[in-house]
């Protein structure tokens, strides 16, 4: 009987110290390099808001600032932070389907933004005007840079998932209340004036409808924009497209090496990682290009200016610029950012640099998805239509 | 010093915890006292001055009281008393009778009073309730006055009771105070650790959560709102002030048995009431209890007329109403409550007992829900407005999105999902066995299995309460406020 009543008294003691150990964790690993290894988890993805140290003073004590920055401080520098997150982040999406971030989990695990659905629905529209008077200004300096450059312009519309796989959007949305939306009411006024389009998003949902993406993934599961896969075939289609208005044999994508992996690569599982997850959601399996730019002796890599938004991105890190394309080619992100493929570093926008680029380029591509469209050209269509309407030209 | 904060929660309590563990006990209450001072300093140090003055005041008071004769003795004690009500009308209520005065003044053409805003020193309700029990007690010579000003400072200032209660009266803990040898075991500590777990995961796991759904219904313009989302907002603010308020007194209770001291019950399933009577007798029970004693009692309690009984229980409650928070809502809400009491004595009690018990507890759940619409809004008028929605029965829609494209019934899963696990925990009760299973389960530990399941179901809490206190900012309990 005692026996049984010391054992559970050790039993208890026992308990109590591990549950207070539980307690002193975050304290521990701040001062241990042993708990430290054990607990690391991948750093979290996303943008995290800086926090200043407090500095201790009798005013800051009194007024409660110190203790309420020394919160944030505490939790951002806790030992376990990463860990922590991520575990709540797993215990939100497995138990309560939710996901912490701007995004929306839809049919069958598909992910999706809430901006591209909202878009999709037609309910960021920017007015008719406002897409009138900017599909003319392009019209304008199509013709102008054609005219005095001898420069295309070209409106490429990257895919919105929202599109391409409406039919996994969430089971929320009530899909009868769509209109139609910007990417609509644009592309008729494109053709309406005959502005030169390369339509990814309709090309894609069509390939998507016809294939269900049996052999090539084109828009990930787990990601915001195309595949890297579908990107690399749309970089080869702008061009070739380019090739045969210049009438030059441009290097084209070489298709014959496909590695298949269910390890992402690029942006394919961009969502995914940005819900910081302890396990990542289970993967699709990927194709990706090897190898694709071998023929390149003899042929003309046209310089493309390309301006667009973060579907650019798949393009520029699959290193298309620099590899299909001139060495006079660049990206402008947003028409802000603006990179070259030879050089490292960002640089903001510079106009006379920009000018001489667009002087010496076989084409400007705008490539903009339709959620993006309602900042379409992020100042670029209005700059130059007043460039070239002022001095009927650069020169100013 | 928030109880579900990053900084309570793993390092002035594991270091509390250790300190007070290790320290002789005939230094224990010193130790306790220094640790509710630092909490108290770190949470709102510009009140900590006001709070000691006011403890050595009424320590010295109630000294005086207890040695004094007629009428001197009557004169301490109602100094005393002048003194806590006086500090409670100034810091509380000064701002609301300025504001209203200003209100009138303007009406009738004269100039506003300026006035500077008061902010609230946290707790202030709480201390100054047990405060006047320990002098009334003293006055009326149930208890001897504590010898040491530190075990009196202890008294008011015990962290854990501090900010939001219990409200523990002097009879209840005097003893233990002085002496709590019998409660320093590894029972009273597991139980303890046990029962803050779980006050903790009701106000990470249930509270918040129903708090974010209760805040969009509520933000909705009252225009647009359908009567399906005014029901779910009030059902969703009834489990968040449940939940959150009983976790805060779970924890409190939590943290007083891990240091041997048994603060009374707060809560005992208050959503199973068969009328509103009851409900008082299951919420809020240490101020139901203190209103009794210290306010309706004196009143003359039962032992008078018919009309006087009513006046009294209507006073009582609007003085509870306005005790919770200088506002005419808190005001509406105590009288809605005691008009509800007096229907009780009427005939209300009579016709619930007819219905049975389903039908009374769905009654009173329903009552109970229109009195937390008036606590909740901000207004009056938005009271009203809310609650003429809740029954005009024109759009049953309950979806809460406001976006444009969703269907009109949509509710995110995490919403349903926590509803109905407040829900279960709210009424489960309602069947005796759980209620009695539950409570040998919370107090027994004689047996190993049942040691080692507590503890398993705290670490698995502690752990995922962890996970979400680093991730989500710090949310202040609703009673924090009062």
């Amino acid at each position: 009987m005692k026996l049984k009543f010391e054992k559970n008294q050790v039993i208890k003691g026992v308990c109590l110290t591990l549950l207070v150990l539980l307690l002193m964790i975050p304290m521990l690993k701040e001062h241990s390099p042993i708990l430290n290894r054990e607990l690391n988890a991948s750093a979290l993805k996303g943008y995290f808001e800086p926090i200043e140290r407090p500095a201790f003073s009798l005013k800051n004590w009194w007024s409660g600032a110190f203790q309420n920055s020394r919160e944030e401080i505490l939790k951002r520098d806790l030992g376990i932070r990463s860990f922590a997150f991520r575990v709540n982040n797993q215990l939100h999406h497995a138990i309560l389907k939710e996901i912490r971030t701007n995004y929306i989990e839809g049919k069958d695990g598909y992910l999706f933004g809430k901006d591209y659905i909202e878009d999709y629905m037609g309910f960021r529209y920017v007015g008719d005007n406002n897409m009138r008077y900017q599909t003319i200004q392009i019209k304008y300096i199509s013709d102008k840079l054609k005219e005095l450059f001898d420069v295309e312009l070209i409106v490429a519309i990257a895919p919105s998932k929202a599109y391409v796989l409406k039919e996994k959007l969430p089971q929320k949305y009530d899909l009868n209340q769509k209109v139609d939306g910007n990417y609509e009411i644009y592309l008729a006024e494109l053709e309406r004036l005959d502005i030169k389009v390369l339509d990814f998003n309709k090309y894609l949902t069509a390939q998507v409808k016809e294939t269900g993406e049996k052999e090539h993934i084109l828009m990930p599961k787990l990601g915001i924009h195309w595949s890297e896969y579908a990107a690399t075939l749309a970089a080869d289609s702008i061009t070739n497209y380019i090739g045969q208005l210049k009438e030059k044999d441009v290097v084209r994508v070489n298709q014959d090496e496909i590695v298949k992996t269910t390890k992402s690569r690029n942006q394919d599982e961009d969502i995914s990682e940005s819900m910081n997850l302890l396990y990542p959601l289970a993967s699709q399996k990927y194709s990706y290009l090897e190898n694709f730019a071998r023929d390149t002796i003899g042929k003309y890599k046209p310089n493309i200016v390309l301006i667009g938004d973060s579907f650019g991105w798949t393009l520029w890190s699959k290193e298309i610029p620099h590899k299909l394309w001139g060495e006079e080619s660049l990206f402008l992100y947003y028409y802000y950012n603006l990179w070259i493929p030879n050089e490292h570093d960002v640089q903001k926008t510079n106009k006379e640099m920009l000018v001489t680029y667009a002087k010496k380029a076989d084409a400007i591509v705008l490539l903009y998805t339709p959620m993006t469209m309602e900042s379409w050209g992020s100042g670029f269509i209005e700059r130059f239509y007043t460039m070239l309407k002022k001095e009927e030209g650069f020169d100013e | 010093m928030v109880f579900s904060s990053t900084i309570f929660l793993y390092y002035f309590l594991p270091l509390f915890l250790i300190s007070y563990w290790l320290t002789p006990t005939k230094y224990k209450n010193g130790t306790a006292l220094i640790w509710s001072l630092l909490f108290y300093m770190w949470g709102a140090p510009q009140f900590v001055f006001v709070l000691l003055a006011s403890v050595a005041a009424d320590f010295f008071l109630a000294k005086k009281i207890n040695v004094s004769a007629q009428p001197q003795r009557k004169w301490y004690f109602l100094i005393s008393i002048l003194f806590n009500v006086g500090l409670l009308f100034y810091f509380k209520y000064a701002n609301f009778f300025v504001d209203n005065a200003n209100v009138l003044l303007e009406k009738i053409g004269m100039t506003a009073v300026h006035w500077t805003k008061l902010a609230l020193p946290i707790g202030i309700s709480f201390f100054t309730f047990q405060k006047i029990s320990y002098v009334v007690d003293v006055y009326q010579n149930k208890h001897q006055p504590l010898k040491k000003i530190s075990d009196f400072a202890l008294y008011i200032m015990l962290f854990p009771q501090l900010i939001a209660g219990p409200i523990v009266r002097y009879g209840e803990i005097k003893e233990q105070l002085e002496d709590r040898s019998n409660n320093d075991d590894l029972d009273h500590k597991l139980n303890g650790l046990f029962r803050f777990t779980i006050g903790l995961s009701k106000k990470m796991l249930i509270a918040n959560q129903m708090a974010e759904l209760a805040d969009s219904i509520f933000a909705l313009p009252l225009e647009t709102l359908t009567t399906g989302q005014s029901w779910l907002g009030a059902l969703a603010y009834s489990f968040q002030i449940y939940f959150d308020f009983s976790g805060y007194s779970d924890m409190a209770i939590g943290l007083g048995l891990m240091m041997g001291f048994r603060f009374p019950e707060n809560f005992n399933a208050p959503y199973i009431s068969q009328s509103i009577t009851e409900f008082w007798r299951r919420w809020h029970i240490t101020l139901s209890n203190w209103m009794r004693d210290y306010l309706y009692i004196p009143l003359g309690g039962n032992r008078v007329g018919t009309f006087r009984l009513y006046s009294n229980l209507c006073i009582v409650f609007l003085i509870s109403g306005f005790w919770h928070g200088a506002a005419w809502t808190f005001i509406a809400w105590g009288a809605f409550h005691g008009f509800f009491l007096v229907l009780d004595r009427l005939f209300l009690l009579q016709i619930l007992k007819k219905i049975g018990k389903p039908l009374s507890v769905l009654f009173t759940f329903i009552i109970t829900l229109v009195g937390w619409v008036i606590f909740r809004a901000d207004t009056m008028p938005q009271a009203v407005d809310y609650i003429f929605r809740m029954f005009e029965a024109t759009n049953i829609n309950w979806g809460i999105s406001v976006e444009k494209g969703i269907y009109p019934w949509f509710i995110e899963y995490r919403f349903k999902f926590i509803l109905m696990a407040a829900a279960l925990f709210s009424f489960f009760p309602i069947f005796g066995f759980m209620e009695k299973w539950m409570n040998t389960f919370l107090q027994t530990n004689k047996d190993t299995q049942i040691v080692i399941i507590k503890a398993i179901i705290t670490l698995v809490l502690l752990a995922i309460c962890m996970t979400e206190v680093i991730s989500t900012g710090v949310n202040p309990f609703i009673y924090y406020r009062f």
